[in-house]
Order: structure tokens, then sequence, then C-alpha cells
């Protein structure tokens, strides 16, 4: 008889039964459900019917995209000549009524705002060009009115999971302590980073299961309030129109709120693992969820005004300023506003946060002995 | 065959050996090179007051603690090099027995039945049968009482079928029928199954009528071991306390010598005396002498109490 290999398989499934037999977990369900049909019944009521003709009946798609080429054009135009003005005389008036900017200007501010009209120019460009494409493809006038838009608007509900999973994780592991049951859990032929990872394999596994919840009744939302209407998703890249499934990028906002998810849970499983209490680590996890990103911007703010290099440097290499990756990513033009530094780093950042939690967490419980 | 060890085992042979166990929390050492063995198809009597090392001697078996130095061995598999292969062979129950409060005495069993190959629905119902647990298994162990829970404790360590239990205090919270119970029960596997099977208790009594060997341990030192037949043999003359129920009590006292503290006492309609265990039957006779109706005769401290007591050094927590 050989025992000497147990199948770890079955060690997931039992962290995945435990929790699925908690009543809290059944609640967690019970809410994500309720959240999003609520979501569906605000947007329902608040929908707008838009902007209207004179005779009082709503404005088709058509309509509203020759009204907004239209308005680009005039914009452009206008820029243009501010352009021309600034170039001729090094003077310049009113870009966006500007106090700053004087009759004469400083040779660098000139520049700055020759810049500064360019950009303007360009971006307006970019969107005249989207909307021209819409208008020849006969394309919604914006892919956000379509229900795969909608679907895409739903991703904020990641933050309810990602408290949830906070949750699952902290009790997953601080309950076997605090209930006794650890001791039938370590005097099994596993060693005790397999029945770690089996735990935190098995959070993950409901976490999906509500983020599949979400995301089916995100869809079902935006073809009850929206039919089924469909766009690609529409940007400018390297001097031309590109079009992306919406599809896509419904799962793409849904998976970049996750990273958030995955960090934050991840430290509250490595906080449970350490100190062995469910409420410390939620409520620190939470905590740091809900004031990181702020806290790390007033810090790089101060930093920057005041010009101390110490609290710029923790603001860069702070997790919270990176767990949002969709700017990197879902970069519609130039326009929109692009954080400092690449998207590699702020990944490796993460990846270095990601690992270290993971360390602790499996350090902590591996080592320590079990009264 | 395999290399299995667990094959080779015969009756008699060391299913656990424990060398020179060291355990240190901080500046404090709790156990100062700790040595046994249980044999396969043994019940061994693991004995010693409060603090005295028990439970974190069991602890240190089963891996839930490291030990500082030495060595446990079980079925020849180290401890700390090959925990996997060394605690497939155990079963264990180490303080309270605690489960998954919101599920099933079934759900739970079903939890640890998946973390072995071989244990199937058969061998759990085989199990809970054997225990005794066959009606309330499927209720929700937050309703169950200690005593029941006790004995889901027992059935999950010995669900796979294990060469070695560590039962540690398992008759905490039964009643003398789950005692009796849990007494013929580990018997059966010692003596049918051929487990080694280590119980430490302070039910003293109950470790007398089912225990072959006893360990004894204080202060975290190995003070005594040895079979359970030479160890009585061993304790030589004890004094024991018995309370005699009796018609009379004022005069049964005088008769068995009046009152003499420390000695004997009377207690409402017993008379308590402090004796020699040969002299009973003759205390008995003299009162029967006298016309006196002796209504009960108890022991109220069992003999291997008082051995242990006096290795032990009296009682208290250490």
């Amino acid at each position: 008889m050989n025992r000497a290999r147990f199948r770890f398989l079955p060690l997931v499934g039992n962290e995945f039964i435990k929790p699925m037999q908690r009543i809290s977990t059944f609640v967690m369900f019970g809410i994500v459900v309720l959240v999003g049909f609520l979501g569906i019944l605000v947007s329902s009521l608040t929908q707008t019917t838009g902007a209207t003709d004179s005779n009082g009946s709503p404005l088709t798609d058509r309509q509203i995209l020759t009204d907004r080429i239209q308005q680009e054009q005039q914009a452009i135009q206008r820029q243009q000549s501010n352009l021309a003005s600034l170039l001729d005389k090094g003077v310049y008036e009113s870009i966006v009524g500007n106090d700053r900017l004087q009759p004469t200007l400083a040779p660098d501010e000139l520049k700055t705002a020759i810049a500064e009209t360019r950009f303007v120019i360009s971006s307006s460009g970019q969107y005249l060009s989207i909307d021209q494409y819409r208008l020849d493809r006969g394309l919604p006038q914006s892919e956000d009115s379509t229900a795969l838009g909608y679907a895409a608007s739903q991703g904020w509900i990641v933050q309810l999971l990602t408290v949830f999973a906070v949750v699952l994780a902290a009790v997953g592991v601080a309950s076997e302590f605090t209930g006794g049951t650890i001791r039938l859990l370590l005097t099994r032929p596993f060693r005790r980073w397999k029945i770690l990872l089996s735990k935190y394999i098995g959070v993950y596994l409901i976490a999906l299961c509500l983020l599949f919840l979400s995301v089916g009744i995100a869809l079902l939302g935006g073809v009850m309030l929206r039919g089924f209407t469909s766009s690609p998703y529409l940007t400018f890249v390297n001097g031309a129109v590109h079009a992306t499934p919406m599809i896509w990028i419904v799962l793409l906002r849904f998976a970049l709120a996750s990273v958030e998810l995955l960090l934050i849970s991840t430290m509250a499983f490595m906080i449970a693992s350490v100190f062995r209490t469910s409420g410390l680590s939620i409520g620190l996890s939470l905590f740091l969820m809900f004031i990181g990103g702020t806290v790390t911007s007033a810090m790089a703010n101060l930093g920057k005004s005041y010009d101390i290099p110490i609290l710029q440097t923790l603001a860069k290499f702070s997790m919270f300023a990176y767990t949002d990756l969709s700017p990197y990513i879902l970069r519609r033009d130039m326009a929109s506003t692009v954080p400092e530094g690449s998207l590699l780093f702020a990944v490796t950042v993460l990846v270095f946060y990601y690992f270290a939690f993971v360390s602790i967490a499996f350090l902590g419980f591996s080592k320590r002995d079990v009264a | 065959m395999t290399m299995d060890p667990g094959a080779a085992t015969r009756k008699g042979d060391a299913v656990v050996q424990v060398e020179g166990l060291v355990k240190r929390f901080g500046s404090r050492t709790v156990l100062h090179e700790v040595g046994f063995e249980i044999r396969s198809g043994e019940v061994l009597g693991f004995i010693g007051p409060n603090g005295s090392g028990k439970t974190t001697t069991i602890r240190c078996i089963a891996g839930l603690m490291r030990m500082d130095a030495g060595r446990v061995r079980i079925l020849g598999h180290d401890v700390r090099k090959d925990f996997e292969r060394a605690i497939a062979e155990v079963g264990c129950l180490v303080e309270n027995p605690e489960f998954y409060k919101y599920m099933s005495g079934l759900a739970n069993l079903k939890q640890f039945a998946r973390m072995y190959p071989d244990v199937d629905a058969a061998r759990i119902s085989e199990v809970v049968t054997r225990i005794g647990l066959d009606k309330r298994i499927r209720g929700r162990v937050k309703t169950y009482s200690l005593g029941m829970r006790q004995r889901l404790g027992i059935a999950q360590a010995v669900l796979h079928r294990p060469s070695v239990l560590l039962l540690d205090e398992p008759a905490n919270g039964l009643d003398p029928e789950g005692i009796r119970d849990l007494r013929l029960l580990l018997r059966g596997l010692a003596d049918e199954e051929g487990m080694g099977i280590l119980v430490s208790s302070h039910l003293l009594s109950e470790l007398e009528q089912l225990c072959d060997r006893v360990v004894v341990l204080r202060s975290g030192r190995v003070i005594g071991e040895g079979d359970m037949a030479s160890m009585l043999a061993a304790s030589g003359p004890v004094a024991c306390e018995v309370a005699f129920t009796v018609g009379s009590p004022a005069h049964a006292l005088e008769i068995l010598g009046g009152e003499r503290p420390g000695l004997s006492r009377l207690e409402g309609e017993t008379v308590v005396v402090t004796c020699l265990r040969e002299e009973v039957p003759e205390k008995v006779a003299a009162l029967v002498g006298a016309g006196i109706a002796v209504l009960s005769v108890v022991p109220t401290t069992a003999s291997l109490e008082d051995r242990y007591l006096q290795m032990a050094g009296g009682g208290g927590v250490e």
C-alpha cells in the first residue's frame, strides 16, 4: 500500500465546500444578486430620453453624431486660428479664457501655449475621426448607450466583491484557529503549505463564482435596459480608428477591477495567517483598501508641493498607486490623463507586493506552533 | 511488497518511538528529553498532573509543534523529515474535539475522509455505527453534546485505519456508558486491529482498566514507565480511602477505632477510613461481627491513582 501520494484536489474541494455551507457565504451571493438588480432598477428609473428635436421626439444617433461632428469641426477651426495667431504674433488671448496668459507672452510660456493648443487640436481630431467612423457605419452615437456599455459600467461591483473576498480569506484561515479545527486539519498527511494553498485556491474559486454572477447580472441588465444593442469600442491608434469588440472591454473592466480584489484579499489572507484572527485581518485590509489610494495621492501631492523626496518615493512605491491599472490600459486617446511611469513599472510594483504577501502568509502559517 | 514499514508491523513492535524530546517555550523548558515508545496492539496510558507536558508531547508527536531537540519516528518515518508518510499512520484527537459546527457530523467526517485515498462512504458508515452516532450523524455539530463530539472526535481519528492512535483526554465529557463504550472500542482496536494507542487521562481509574502499560510524566520528565500489572504489584502497601455506608455510623466509627484526624471520620451516614487495601476485608468482618448492617463499601480513591500520586508527589498544577 502506497500512501505517499495524497491527492491535492480533494483538499481544494474541501475548502470550497466549507465556506459554501456557511450562511454568511449564502448572504454574500444574495447581496450580489440584490445589488446587481438594484443597479438595473436605478438605471431604468434615471435613464434620460436624451436630447429632443423641435417636435419633442428624441434625436436619432445619426442626428446626434452629425451635430457633434459639426461642433468638433468648429472647435478645431477655432483652435487652429488660435494656433496661427500664436505662431504669428507670439500673442495669445483666449485659449480657454486663461488669465495667466498675458497679451505678451514670455518665450517659454508661448511654447507651452502652442503645445497645449496643438494637443487640443489633435485630440479633438481624434474624437472627430471616431464620430465620423460611427456615422459612416451607422453605429450608435456612443458605446456607453448600448447593452454591453451598461455591463461595462457595472465594473464597480467588483469593489463589493473585494469586501467579500477579504471576509472569505480572513474567516477561512482564522476560523480554523479560533474554532480549534486547525488541529484536525494539520494532523493530516499534507504539509502545511498544501493546506494553506488549498484554502487560498478555495477563496478564489468562490470569488470567481461571485464575479461570474456579477458579470452575468450586468449583461442581463444591459439587455433588459437597452435591448440587444451593440457597438465596437473605438479608439484612435497610430493615426487610424481602431475597433475592439465591446465584450472584451466588459471583461477587461471586470478583470482590471479584480486586480485590487486579488491584492487586498491576499493581504487579508496574509494577516489572518500570521495573526490568526479574522477581526484584525478584515479590519486592517478594508481600512487600507478604502484609504490607501487617498493617502497615496495625498503623499504624492504633498511631496511634490513641498519638495519632500521621502513622501514622493513612498507614494511611488505604494501598492495603492497602481491597484487601478485601467488608466494604463483603457486609454481611448492621448487626451486621457496618463499616470506617471509605465505599465511595466506599475505591474512590477504590484507583483512585488503580491509575492511579499504570499510569502509572509505561507511562512506565518507553516513555521509556527499550533496550540 | 512496498518498503512501507507499516506492512511489517507485528504485535508488540514499536509503532511510535519518542527519543530525547525537548521542547522550550521561550526560556522555559517544558519537556526534558522525554522518551518512550508506543507498541503495536497496546493501549499506553499517559499520566501526569496538569501542566506536566502530556498535551505538548502529543502535539510534538502529531507535528503540531516543532521540537527543539529529539526525534519522533512513526513506523520508522521521522515526523519532521517525512511528515506526510509519518502522519498518514496517525489518528489523533488533541484536546477538545472541535468541528465545523455549521455542518453535520457526517459532513465533517466527509471532509476528513476526502483527505485520504482509501476512505469511502462504506467506511464512514462503518465507523459511525461503531462509535454509536448513527442516529445523530446528520444533525449539525452545533447541536451535539460534549459526549457526542467526543465520539465524533474518535470517529475522525480512526477513519483512515491508522496504525497509531493519539488520544488526549478522550474520556472528557463522556457519561459512564460512553466511557465503557470507549474502553471497549479502544480495547477492540488494539486487540483486533493491532493499533498502538496512546491515551492521556486524568481519570486514572479508567486507565487502570484499559491500559496495558503506563508512562508517568512529571514536570516534563518521564518518571515512571511499566506494565500495568507490575506497576500495581510494585505499588506495595498503598493507603487508600474507603467509605463505609452503615446502619449505625456512630457505633461503626467506634469499632473502626474512633475518630482520628486524617485517618477516620464521620460523614453523615458514612464512615470514611484511610487504611491499607489489604485491611478492608477485616474491617468489613469486624463491622458485620458487631451486628452492624454494611450497606456499601466504596474505595474513594483508586489504586493506580494512589500509585500515581506517590510517584508524582502530589497533585496540583505545575
